[in-house]
């Protein structure tokens, strides 16, 4: 794209603008569809998906794609190459990247950051977007408001919908914390939908965010001055894009905290629940779909530059108090995270939601698409027989033929696909090459390239049919049934250990994760072909190698090539009584599959509260690991401390456990009675007044990065008051004495002030015997009172002001 | 024919001008009617200039080819098929002139109905007729001489070069214009306090209302034009330059037809058989204003006169998102209904009255000789654009 000349867009000229795609996607939500093929090279309304990505980011300007690919790197590569990105009438570069190492989207993100080739702001997108929104405004916008907020790394892209919205994620549920006035992004809460979640997680320093306080001459923000915020959103309406502008530092904290897997609950809603770090997340709500200006605003626009969104641009308020400014609310953004959200976006394309983004835009050289009435979609080479009905929503690719009789609504059909007489395909998804017979019914499934239903078989719903199955004749095919022409691994080995091992090696408290990537499946199929029985049923469909192929044939129908997954779920009911995080899991995975609907979350919601409502804390995976990680964090804790007072520089000390809090998520509150313990325990009681002079001189550091506010001092205060009073190491009659001198070095230390210290000794006077030692508020009367008196002097409603506290 | 293709196209920069232009349509950045022809006219002068072309019918070719091009870009923009037939008969025309000249000897036995188009509207001083245009400043008989002594095809090419570009500036200057020219007949068809009606947002229209209101009292009434309200925008226009105009809903038409003097409608494009492309809420207007008998008058240029016939109703309508009618973000609603949003009205040349353009008001029958000054056998040749 030409670069433009505006105020706005300079900041964004400094340096091309680059853009990070994620091919893959490191899940198997799309298996087997996405078998032979990576997922984003699967047709979405017949183009494959990748092109919406990648024409979505030429239109905003990005000088540079990379992709970053994993399960079937080749044939990506191969795609690439043969593109109309790879010719040089195209501005936009696209460089892909293999990370065969890789498990996790945050992993792949890793090896960007190592191979260093992002230095600016960026944006992040997976393979599978589909937008009509040209970004750079919102970049320029993000780049606007960095220089406001240095900490800001992240602006993500959000869209506004109800929560009937078809694109929703039905699998799990987020809530998003947003201070309105800058649409900063406070907390980001994730919950899976099953089982449903009884209450919503908001961290307190969301609700009682602290807005930093804007300096107005300088222009940026000062982060010493702060003052409450005057409100915060909560909104459970927001739907994630899978786009956002990232800085830089975003790759370098994901290789600090190299336990991150997936971007929005590890990377987002760690980040913004750690209070070490002070990065900062902005959030852009869509409202609208459509991009484009009116006729005659754009015409005038255009007179001068050939970009329609200019306006928009120029209408970034840079004086404004903070956040993002960006005045276009308007646009289509969505990507293609299962195959629920899938069929969503296919019909927002041919309901031309994402104009000017529909099929008869033709993104690809194809053969063109024109459209007709009642939204259905041809080329000029289908066939459709005279007594057909095609008469909703339909996209019919080239040689695509449809006979007497049948009748396809709702649906895309590939090129060369054929359905037959008397059949009917609703909501369905026909890959290049697929047939439907006589008489059969498909509905909202999607069958992959060359799969064949020959006569009367019935597909129900959110069924995903593997490319080059048969099925048929005469049989009725599950609701949300998976067939693949190869036999699936997970399936194979029910009982075997392998399998065990194979499960414990993902992590099984997050859905999304449970399963390996699509090529990593592949590659396990490959890597053991004995362990996976290879006896029972010719292995990874070879007849060559494995002999005779023997289908599931009662399941398929008597002519019937493939294999049918089956459910782990199923395996493994017979074995427990209670609901397995096998069967949660496939349940969720149905409800991210085509064709499953709000119903079905209520539906499985109560027959899980019906069948497990004993059995609550079965899904709590988090909380051993949660109790784990804290007695390990202590204890880290504690030698990290020692180190201090056997001479250590305390700033390192400090750093480090910076990484520990991060790690182990724990908070300030915990970590200060550590600390202090610790201290107090070095203290050598023999030689009293020096020794507690020296050790605490050594960690005053220490002490005070974790004592700011009044209420901590008060609290650091009642800890040492404990401490002394309860420690059993400490002889009986240094206890006073012990409390007098720490008190009065950490005032001297100007750890502790005056007002802390009076309000604490007037708050545990009133106290009963068994929470305040009265032995240790005597010793430290006189000190207090001492406190008291120049206080008065100076202020005589300080003390009134100190006591009521 | 590929290897045509293949030859023109050595040029480094000309596939990235065609890409980008595709992609900018592709991408719904150029839109209006006026932005689109003005591009697209650059567009074929740059590769008129800068392809190596030898002869007269490799330029065709090429052109054709492009235009198929951006054609299968943008299916439904009349626009580019307009453009592009002009470009096609501009190049057509200058050929046949330059054959004659060089077949015939002297010029004034070739009649000018090829130049017709360009003839009648900027006279005697169009450069139409080949070597005999006033800028190569030589007596005849030297070009004549010339072009006995060299080849032929490259005489064409070095003298055509030239000229073509000098014919479709001369074009792109007629262009912009267009709508000043068609304001200066303002006068002639709005009088002295007539109440005007109009709707949407239409550069055209607001000109030719200015040029009147600067001349006599008018009165203008605003249909709104909902969903995107360009009506709103148009009455602010008319208003900056004190014309006393009333915004009303489209709901509206109808009940105040009754006190409209006269009803102006500008156009996306106007169709062979008279036809309108226009704005949606156009086809209510027309209607509401022939049961009331009141005049229609269709202010277009001449480049958005098309000369393709209305088979389908459909075929040259643009749906755009229906966000503004159902707001995307409603859940249950998108899934269960259909909501279409088309940009345009197709109005039947039944219900327009006079087609203004540049020249001054025509009857919607007049269109084929129109059609034929400005297309000539061009639209011939470029029919099989269309038909792959």
């Amino acid at each position: 794209m030409a670069p433009k000349k505006s105020i706005a867009t300079k900041i964004s000229e400094e340096k091309e603008l680059k853009a990070v795609v994620l091919a893959d996607s490191f899940d198997d939500l799309f298996q087997p569809l996405a078998l032979n093929k990576p997922r984003c090279l699967l047709p979405l309304c017949n183009v494959p998906m990748i092109e919406y990505t990648l024409e979505f980011l030429a239109a905003s300007g990005v000088s540079e794609a990379i992709l970053i690919c994993k399960s079937h790197s080749e044939k990506l590569l191969a795609y690439i190459r043969q593109s109309k990105w790879k010719r040089s009438s195209t501005p936009m570069k696209v460089n892909t990247t293999v990370a065969q190492s890789a498990t996790s989207v945050c992993d792949a993100l890793r090896n960007i950051d190592e191979s260093r080739v992002i230095t600016s702001d960026f944006i992040l997108c997976t393979g599978l977007v589909v937008s009509n929104m040209n970004l750079s405004g919102l970049v320029a916008a993000h780049l606007a408001n960095k220089s406001r907020d240095r900490n800001q790394i992240m602006t993500m892209l959000l869209r506004e919908a109800a929560s009937s919205h078809r694109l929703f994620d039905k699998s799990d549920e987020s809530v998003y914390i947003i201070e309105p006035s800058t649409s900063r992004l406070l907390a980001v809460n994730t919950s899976p939908s099953l089982p449903r979640a009884q209450d919503v997680d908001i961290p307190t320093n969301a609700i009682i965010y602290k807005m930093p306080k804007v300096e107005p001459r300088a222009g940026f923000i000062d982060t010493n001055e702060s003052v409450y915020s005057p409100e915060v959103e909560l909104r459970a309406d927001l739907i994630d894009t899978h786009v956002s502008i990232c800085s830089p530092e975003v790759l370098s904290l994901l290789t600090e905290n190299f336990d991150y897997q997936v971007m929005r609950r590890d990377f987002v809603h760690r980040t913004l629940a750690s209070d070490l770090l002070s990065s900062t997340i902005y959030a852009h709500i869509l409202t609208g779909s459509s991009s484009v200006l009116s006729e005659a605003t754009s015409a005038a626009a255009t007179a001068t530059t050939p970009d329609a969104l200019i306006p928009a641009v120029g209408a970034l308020d840079l004086s404004a108090g903070g956040g993002i400014t960006f005045a276009s609310h308007s646009g289509y953004a969505a990507g293609v995270a299962d195959t629920a959200a899938y069929d969503a976006i296919s019909r927002d394309l041919i309901g031309r939601w994402a104009y000017p983004l529909c099929p008869d835009s033709n993104p690809i050289d194809g053969p063109p698409y024109s459209y007709h009435r009642g939204a259905v979609y041809k080329t000029p080479s289908v066939f459709l027989g005279r007594e057909s009905r095609v008469d909703h929503h339909v996209i019919l690719g080239p040689n695509s033929h449809v006979a007497d009789h049948a009748r396809v609504f709702d649906s895309v059909l590939g090129s060369g696909c054929r359905v037959s007489g008397q059949s009917v395909v609703h909501g369905s998804y026909l890959f290049d090459g697929a047939s439907v017979g006589r008489g059969s019914v498909v509905e909202k499934s999607i069958l992959g390239e060359r799969v064949a239903i020959l006569e009367n078989v019935v597909i129900e719903r959110g069924c995903l049919i593997g490319d080059d199955v048969v099925i048929g004749p005469n049989v009725r095919i599950a609701a949300f049934s998976r067939i693949s022409r190869r036999a699936p691994q997970s399936s194979q080995v029910p009982a075997n250990n392998e399998f065990d091992s194979y499960s414990e090696a993902s992590d099984d408290s997050d859905v999304e994760e449970s399963d390996d990537s699509d090529g990593a499946n592949i590659a396990r199929n490959k890597d053991h072909p004995v362990a996976s029985h290879a006896s029972t049923s010719g292995q990874s469909g070879q007849p060559s190698s494995a002999g005779i192929e023997v289908f599931d044939t009662q399941t398929l129908g008597a002519s019937g090539v493939g294999y049918v997954w089956v459910d782990d779920a199923e395996a493994d009911s017979d074995l427990e009584d209670d609901i397995s995080d096998e069967e949660l899991d496939s349940r969720i995975r149905i409800l991210h599959s085509i064709g499953s609907n709000l119903n079905d979350v209520e539906l499985a919601n109560a027959e899980l509260a019906a069948e497990d409502s004993v059995e609550q804390h079965e899904w709590q995976p988090e909380s051993a690991f949660v109790q784990d990680s804290q007695e390990h964090f202590e204890y880290e804790l504690i030698l990290t401390i020692n180190t201090v007072l056997e001479g250590r520089s305390t700033e390192m000390t400090i750093t480090d456990i910076r990484t520990f809090r991060m790690t182990c998520n724990a908070d300030q509150d915990r970590i200060r009675p550590i600390v202090l313990e610790e201290v107090l325990n070095a203290i050598d009681l023999a030689a009293l007044p020096s020794s507690a002079k020296t050790t605490l001189a050594k960690a005053v550091q220490l002490i005070k990065w974790g004592i700011n506010s009044g209420a901590e001092q008060i609290d650091a205060i009642s800890i040492i008051e404990r401490h002394c009073a309860t420690n059993p190491t400490v002889d009986d009659d240094v206890r006073g004495r012990l409390f007098k001198v720490v008190v009065c070095v950490l005032y001297e230390l100007d750890i502790l002030e005056d007002l802390a210290i009076i309000s604490w000794y007037n708050r545990s006077l009133k106290k009963p015997d068994g929470e305040v030692s009265r032995k240790l508020l005597d010793t430290i009367k006189a000190f207090a009172d001492m406190l008291n008196e120049s206080e008065d002097e100076d202020e005589s409603d300080d003390e009134d002001s100190s006591s009521e506290e | 024919m590929s290897s045509t293709k293949m030859d023109v196209f050595s040029t480094r920069e000309l596939p990235l001008l065609i890409e980008s232009f595709v992609s900018q349509l592709k991408r719904g950045q150029l839109v209006g009617s006026k932005t689109v022809a003005m591009n697209t006219a650059n567009l074929l002068r740059e590769i008129v200039s800068r392809s190596p072309w030898e002869d007269i019918p490799s330029l065709t070719t090429l052109l054709k080819a492009v235009g198929k091009r951006l054609l299968r870009a943008q299916p439904r923009e009349l626009i580019i098929f307009n453009v592009v037939c002009r470009v096609l008969h501009i190049v057509n025309e200058d050929y046949s002139s330059v054959e004659v000249v060089n077949e015939e000897g002297p010029m004034s036995k070739k009649k000018g109905s090829a130049s017709g188009a360009s003839s009648a509207s900027k006279g005697s001083e169009t450069p139409a007729m080949g070597l005999g245009q006033p800028g190569t400043g030589q007596p005849r008989n030297l070009g004549e001489q010339v072009s006995q002594s060299m080849d032929r095809a490259t005489l064409n090419a070095f003298h055509l070069k030239s000229l073509l570009i000098q014919e479709i500036m001369d074009y792109i200057l007629e262009l912009e214009k267009t709508e000043v020219e068609i304001a200066d007949n303002a006068r002639e068809h709005i009088h002295s306090n007539e109440i005007i009606l109009t709707c949407g947002r239409s550069l055209t229209v607001e000109k030719f209302l200015k040029n009147a209101a600067s001349k006599v009292k008018i009165h203008v009434i605003v249909a709104e034009c909902a969903p995107t309200y360009d009506g709103h925008e148009q009455a602010q226009a008319l208003a900056s330059a004190n014309i006393d105009v009333v915004v009303i809903p489209d709901a509206a038409v109808f009940a105040i037809m009754s006190r409209v003097n006269k009803v102006i409608l500008g156009a996306h494009a106007v169709l062979a058989n008279g036809g309108l492309v226009a704005a949606s809420g156009s086809h209510t207007i027309a209607a509401a204003a022939r049961h009331h008998s009141t005049q229609v008058v269709v202010c277009a240029g001449l480049y958005k006169y098309s000369p393709m016939f209305p088979f389908d109703d459909d075929r040259f309508n643009t749906l755009v998102s229906p966000d503004a009618v159902l707001p995307y973000g409603d859940g249950e609603l998108i899934d269960t209904v259909d909501v279409s949003n088309p940009r345009y009205d197709y109005v039947p040349p039944e219900l327009v009255d006079i087609l203004v353009d540049h020249t001054g008001g025509h009857l919607p029958s007049y269109l084929y000789r129109l059609l034929q000054e400005n297309y000539a056998q061009a639209k011939d040749l470029a029919w099989n654009i269309q038909d792959e």
